[in-house]
């Protein structure tokens, strides 16, 4: 039986990890809004899962820190979209976070984990 | 597929996001909800499901409440060359690059307006820097805010006063020592200017009388040696120690060491340098830096006859106090006030009559700040124009009402001797011998004959076509042919006078530069509005050129419109000038604040200048072709 405060601990895990999320998508490539949006629910197989509300006020907060930034960008026979990339101050963050957050997890386990005799 | 556009307007609108910024979101938003929509319907969702669903995601508020704050809102207004990202800066590039080409344009309004800039700053900077130097730079002493300068309050003196420094006796300055309580240290002094040589020509070097306490009051450490004190003062010390000034060390000695210990001749009185000052103190007086600083003790000594020390006439020292800690100026001259009836009481010089008696005992002592030192040049700045004024009288002749020829006066004779009886055989114009600045003072001319004791000292003056060179040669030669212990000072009176003008000279091309400064900024200033006027309604001109107006009544227009911006501006210009005049009424010498011939003479060039520099634009308004101007309407 799941009880109520899974449900919370879920959302604050969500919104802690969502910038490591976006910042890791588009570390290798630019990518647009609904690409890093899609990519985070099917790689997470759907646990993971923003809406247009919930997901580009996010976005903007990292372009507003200088972390990615928005380009329009205009390819033959598409329409233009709006094209997001890591910036040099974004790939330190991603570093950062991303060895804090396998710490964490690694904390956690040893915690969490089956203890052994 | 619905059509989003409307909607993602609808739910930004609380964020008052600048259009462009807006559009952008927008269009980011739409396709992502295209692409969602897509996405759900090929899951194979109907369409008012998918629509409803979408449309709820849109409008659950959590857009507008995360977006807050984070984009930056629409600004108020953009200033002309300013950029989007508004920092305080942002296109100060685009206008320096603007400020450029359109001084390009104009290369000749560009020299002008640049050269009347330079000029205003070069001028402004040169007045600050005499203002920090004369007024503001504190003595190089310790504490300098505790110093008062101590005076005498008189309404007149009968006496002589000998130096600079007028306002004690030394009789007077004794008793102030003596009563006073308010300073923990006081000190007396004057400057005289000695002689270094031995005969024939003078060398001259600025000298000052000390006091024995003069540098302890002041709190100045020596360089080298040690500085006179209370043991080197006293009566009848005759001829001792002196002590020189770092720049005179550096002069005379060439800053040996062992100048300490050597003797320095002054007027023919060998007298041992004891000590050096520091270098950064060059004396009381600004703009007049000392040499040697000598007990006043040793004045009887040097002046055997007719010492200022013994007279009680002879005004000759200034007094300078440090107040005594806790004691502020207000306390100080009460205790002041209330010793000064018993000093001139005591100090009441015998020769006096009953008027002078009378007058005598009414003065009175006033301590004033002297943390900025003490200084005529001081005076003379303050008052620039009124010593500019008195130039010009240098020979001034006075209109005497009465004819006194014949009449006879008498002359106070020194004591001991009887008064002498002269009768007028003639009248001089007013003349300033000693200084120009002062107001001609009553002079008697006695042939050198009848002066039954000439003194010690007498000044020629000799006119010759020869040149001065030669001539200081052959007047040399002269004198020592006569006597070898003649000691001769020259000048050349026109140096001396130009010398003695100097700072008049300097504040009349100062305020000479500001007037031609205000001058070409008024020509730029109007040139440019009268321009800016003509071209904004050239095609007005050109339509009263084609309906039959003459040329020459265009630049009537013109000339018209110009004079009577330029009354209105000088209407409200001499109500602000008189307003000021009032504040500045102490710089004012020899006119009043509200002078009305110099303000009519001021608006009068102005107007005159004002039609000058709209004539250019004035004949621009009447070539205009009329076609041209009709055209571009």
């Amino acid at each position: 039986m799941t009880y109520v405060g899974a449900k919370l601990f879920e959302r604050e895990l969500k919104k802690g990890s969502t910038e490591l999320l976006i910042l890791s998508l588009v570390e290798h490539r630019p990518r647009h809004g609904y690409e890093i949006s899609k990519l985070i629910e099917q790689r997470s197989e759907g646990l993971l899962k923003f809406n247009v509300a919930s997901f580009y006020p996010l976005l903007y907060r990292l372009e507003e820190r200088g972390f990615v930034i928005g380009r329009w960008v205009e390819k033959a026979g598409q329409r233009r979209r709006r094209y997001y990339q890591l910036t040099a101050a974004g790939k330190k963050v991603l570093k950062d976070q991303r060895s804090c957050w396998a710490d964490f997890v690694h904390a956690i386990n040893r915690i969490t984990g089956e203890e052994h005799a | 597929m619905p059509e989003w556009s409307k909607e993602i307007h609808a739910a930004l609108a609380g964020l008052n996001l600048n259009p462009a910024q807006e559009a952008s979101v927008a269009e980011e938003l739409a396709q992502h909800l295209e692409d969602r929509y897509e996405e759900l319907r090929r899951q194979g969702l109907d369409d008012p499901e998918v629509s409803r669903l979408l449309r709820d995601e849109l409008n659950n508020g959590q857009l507008v409440t995360e977006m807050k704050g984070l984009v930056s809102p629409s600004p108020a207004a953009l200033s002309p060359g300013q950029d989007r990202h508004e920092k305080p800066l942002a296109g100060l590039g685009n206008d320096l690059r603007y400020t450029l080409r359109m001084l390009r344009l104009n290369p000749g309004f560009a020299a002008v307006a640049i050269l009347s800039l330079a000029l205003g700053i070069g001028a402004n900077t040169a007045i600050f820097e005499l203002l920090g130097a004369v007024l503001l730079r504190t003595l190089p002493v310790q504490s300098p805010q505790r110093l008062a300068n101590i005076r005498e309050i008189h309404g007149g003196r009968v006496g002589s006063t000998v130096a600079r420094q007028r306002n004690f006796s030394f009789t007077l300055w004794q008793q102030i020592r003596l009563q006073q309580k308010a300073f923990s240290g006081i000190a007396a002094w004057s400057t005289e200017t000695f002689d270094l040589g031995q005969g024939g020509e003078a060398h001259d070097v600025q000298g000052m009388w000390v006091s024995g306490r003069f540098f302890d009051t002041l709190g100045i450490q020596p360089f080298l040696g040690r500085l006179l004190t209370e043991s080197d003062d006293y009566r009848g010390c005759g001829i001792r120690g002196v002590v020189i000034s770092y720049a005179f060390w550096q002069r005379a000695f060439g800053g040996r060491a062992d100048a300490v210990g050597s003797k320095l001749s002054l007027d023919g009185h060998p007298f041992d340098v004891i000590g050096v000052t520091p270098a950064s103190f060059y004396g009381l007086e600004i703009g007049r830096n000392f040499d040697v600083a000598v007990p006043l003790c040793s004045e009887t000594a040097i002046r055997t006859e007719g010492s200022w020390t013994e007279s009680a006439t002879t005004w000759w020292l200034d007094v300078i106090g440090r107040l005594n800690s806790g004691w502020t100026l207000g306390k100080a001259n009460a205790q002041l006030g209330s010793i000064a009836p018993g000093i001139f009481t005591l100090t009441l010089p015998p020769e006096y009559d009953a008027t002078e008696r009378r007058d005598y005992l009414r003065f009175g002592l006033k301590a004033e700040p002297a943390a900025t030192g003490v200084s005529e040049l001081r005076a003379a700045y303050a008052d620039p124009l009124r010593a500019l004024l008195a130039i010009s009288g240098l020979v001034l002749l006075l209109a005497c009402t009465t004819n006194p020829i014949g009449r006879t006066f008498g002359t106070r004779q020194d004591e001991g001797k009887p008064d002498r009886l002269y009768q007028i055989v003639g009248l001089a114009g007013d003349t300033r011998y000693r200084d120009i600045h002062a107001e001609p003072t009553p002079i008697v001319f006695v042939s050198l004959y009848q002066a039954a004791d000439a003194g010690t000292d007498s000044t020629f003056v000799v006119r010759s076509s020869e040149a001065p060179a030669s001539l200081i040669l052959s007047l040399k030669e002269a004198a020592a042919k006569s006597s070898l212990e003649i000691v001769l000072t020259f000048s050349i009176l026109r140096t001396s006078i130009l010398e003695k003008l100097t700072r008049e000279r300097l504040m009349a091309t100062l305020s000479g530069v500001y007037g031609a400064l205000a001058a070409i900024l008024a020509i730029v200033g109007i040139y440019g509005i009268i321009s800016y006027m003509v071209i904004r309604r050239s095609s007005e001109m050109g339509l009263r050129i084609a309906l039959g107006a003459q040329r020459r009544s265009v630049v009537g227009i013109v000339l018209r419109e110009a004079t009577v911006l330029v009354a209105g501006g000088l209407v409200v210009g001499t109500v602000v000038a008189i307003a000021c005049a009032r504040m500045v009424q102490t710089l004012l010498y020899g006119i009043k604040p509200v002078d009305p011939i110099s303000l009519m003479v001021a608006a009068g060039g102005l107007l005159t200048i004002a039609l000058i520099s709209s004539l250019l634009p004035a004949v621009r308004a009447a070539s205009v072709n009329p076609i041209e101007a009709l055209r571009e309407e």
